[in-house]
C-alpha cells in the first residue's frame, strides 16, 4: 500500500464510510470532503479493495427484463440530447461509440481476408471488383464477417448475409450509417429475414470512403428515437476493394 | 454457488470497463449480462425490497456507463469498483430515506437467508485465492466483531441496528468498529 497520510480520526471516518454506517448527512459531508482530498479517496479505495471479497457471499438474483429495457431507453435519450448539443466531456464517448477506429483498423484486413476465403469456398464469383465500394459488416466481439453491403448506385445497395444471421424475437435488426463528418447516424431501415435484400436510401448518394455502417437490435418497427438504441450486432466501414 | 458466477471468474471486468469508457455498447451489454444479477443481489441484501433493488440496479448500470471513464485499472480491480458503486448507491438510498428498508417488510426479509453465518462466509472467502488474506485477517478477529463487520458491509446496517440485533450496547459496537479498523489496516497491508 502506498503511504496514506491521514490522522486516526480521518481513517475512522473513511472506515465508517466504507462500512456504510454513517447517517445520511455525515455520508454526504464525507463525500464532499473526499472530493477535495486525494488522501481520503486513497484510504477509501484501499479499504474497499480489501473488504470487497466479503461480497462473494452474496448470491446473484435474477433481474427482470424491464431493467435492461429502461437502461437502453435512458442511454438512447442521453445520446439523442448529445447528438443535438454534444457536451465537450462526452465527445469522446460519442466518437468511440460511432467511429470505433480501433475496431475497424484491427478488423478491416482480417474481415476482408475472411470474406475472400468465404466467397472462394462458397464458389461465388461475385466478389467485389477492384474499386467497387463495399462494406463487410463484422461482429464487434470476434470480427466474424456477417454480411456484405455493396453499393449499386446512388439510390441503393445490396445487403447479403455471409453467415447464419440471428433471428431475434420481439425485435428487429436495423441498418445505420454515419460518415465521419455527420453529427449523428441515419437509419437505412429495418432488415427482413431474406439472405439477400436491396436497401434503397438516398443516403447512398453521398457515401464516403471509410463511412461507418452498423446493424443494431431494435424494438419492433425500428428504433423509437431515430438513433441506435440496442446492441450492435455487426459493424464495418466502407472500402473500395483495393 | 449459483450458476450466475460461472462466467464472472474469468471475465475481464477492467477491460470491459475501459471499453465502456470508450462508449462501446456491446461491452456494456456484456457487462450487464455477466454482472447484473450479482449487483441486484448486493443491492437487495442492503435494501431488502425487490422492486427497489431493481430500480437501483438500473441506476447503478447507468452510473457505470456514465462514470466508466473514471475507473483506474492501475488502482483498483474492475469488479471491486463495480460492487463499490452498487453498494454505495444502495447505502445512499437507504440512508436518505432515514429508515432501514430491510426492516419495513418482515416477509421480504424472511425470504433472504441470513448471511451472518461465520462458516459460510469464511468458506466463500477461502474459495478464492485473492481473498485468503482477508479471510485470514477476519479469522483473527473475535466472532462478535467479525459479525458486526458483515452486518455493516454486506447488509448495510447502522451501528444502532447492529446494536439492537446483537443485543450489544451501542458504545461497544462502535468500539468494535474502531478496533477492527486498526487491526485490519495492519493485517491487510
Amino acid at each position: 500500500m502506498t503511504k496514506i497520510n491521514l490522522s486516526d480520526t480521518e481513517w475512522e471516518q473513511a472506515w465508517e464510510y466504507t462500512l456504510g454506517t454513517l447517517p445520511y448527512d455525515e455520508r454526504m459531508q464525507f463525500v464532499l470532503r473526499m472530493e477535495r482530498s486525494s488522501e481520503l479517496r486513497s484510504a477509501v479505495l484501499f479499504l474497499e479493495e480489501k473488504m470487497s471479497p466479503l461480497l462473494e457471499s452474496v448470491e446473484p438474483v435474477d433481474v427482470p427484463d424491464s431493467v435492461w429495457r429502461v437502461i437502453q431507453q435512458e442511454i438512447a435519450k442521453e445520446q439523442t440530447s448529445q447528438a443535438v448539443q454534444p457536451q465537450a466531456s462526452e465527445v469522446g464517448r460519442l466518437k468511440g461509440m460511432l467511429t470505433n477506429l480501433w475496431l475497424w483498423r484491427v478488423s478491416t484486413g482480417f474481415a476482408v481476408a475472411l470474406l475472400a476465403m468465404m466467397l472462394m469456398f462458397e464458389g461465388q464469383t461475385s466478389s467485389p471488383t477492384e474499386g467497387e465500394p463495399f462494406v463487410v459488416l463484422v461482429t464487434p466481439e470476434r470480427y466474424q464477417p456477417g454480411l456484405i453491403l455493396r453499393t449499386q448506385n446512388s439510390q441503393s445497395g445490396v445487403l447479403k448475409a455471409l453467415t447464419h444471421l440471428p433471428e431475434p424475437e420481439n425485435s428487429v435488426m436495423e441498418l445505420w450509417t454515419k460518415a465521419d463528418s455527420w453529427e449523428k447516424p441515419i437509419s437505412l431501415g429495418t432488415l427482413g429475414s431474406d439472405r439477400q435484400q436491396e436497401i434503397r436510401a438516398d443516403a447512398f448518394n453521398s457515401v464516403e470512403e471509410n463511412q461507418l455502417f452498423e446493424i443494431t437490435l431494435e424494438p419492433p418497427g425500428g428504433s423509437p428515437t431515430g438513433l441506435p438504441t440496442g446492441e450492435i450486432l455487426f459493424i464495418g466501414r466502407l472500402t473500395s476493394g483495393h | 454457488m449459483n450458476s450466475h458466477n460461472d462466467s464472472s471468474s474469468v471475465f475481464d471486468y477492467s477491460a470491459c470497463l475501459c471499453a465502456c469508457a470508450r462508449g462501446e455498447r456491446y461491452a456494456f451489454h456484456t457487462l450487464y449480462q455477466v454482472e447484473a444479477p450479482k449487483i441486484r443481489g448486493i443491492i437487495l441484501r442492503i435494501v431488502g425490497n425487490p422492486d427497489l433493488a431493481s430500480d437501483l440496479t438500473q441506476d447503478v448500470f447507468l452510473k457505470i456507463w456514465d462514470k466508466a471513464h473514471t475507473f483506474d485499472a492501475q488502482r483498483s480491480r474492475g469488479r471491486a469498483w463495480i460492487h463499490s458503486v452498487a453498494r454505495h448507491h444502495a447505502l445512499d438510498e437507504i440512508r436518505r430515506r432515514a429508515q432501514p428498508l430491510n426492516q419495513t417488510s418482515s416477509e421480504q426479509v424472511e425470504e433472504l437467508p441470513s448471511l451472518v453465518n461465520d462458516e459460510r462466509i469464511l468458506a466463500n472467502l477461502e474459495l478464492n485465492e485473492a481473498t485468503v488474506n482477508l479471510s485470514e485477517c477476519l479469522k483473527r478477529l473475535e466472532t462478535d466483531r467479525r459479525t458486526a463487520i458483515y452486518m455493516a458491509f454486506v447488509e448495510g446496517h447502522t451501528h444502532e441496528e447492529i446494536s439492537k440485533r446483537m443485543g450489544t450496547p451501542l458504545g461497544t459496537v462502535k468500539s468494535w468498529a474502531r478496533r477492527s479498523l486498526k487491526f485490519l489496516r495492519d493485517c491487510l497491508k
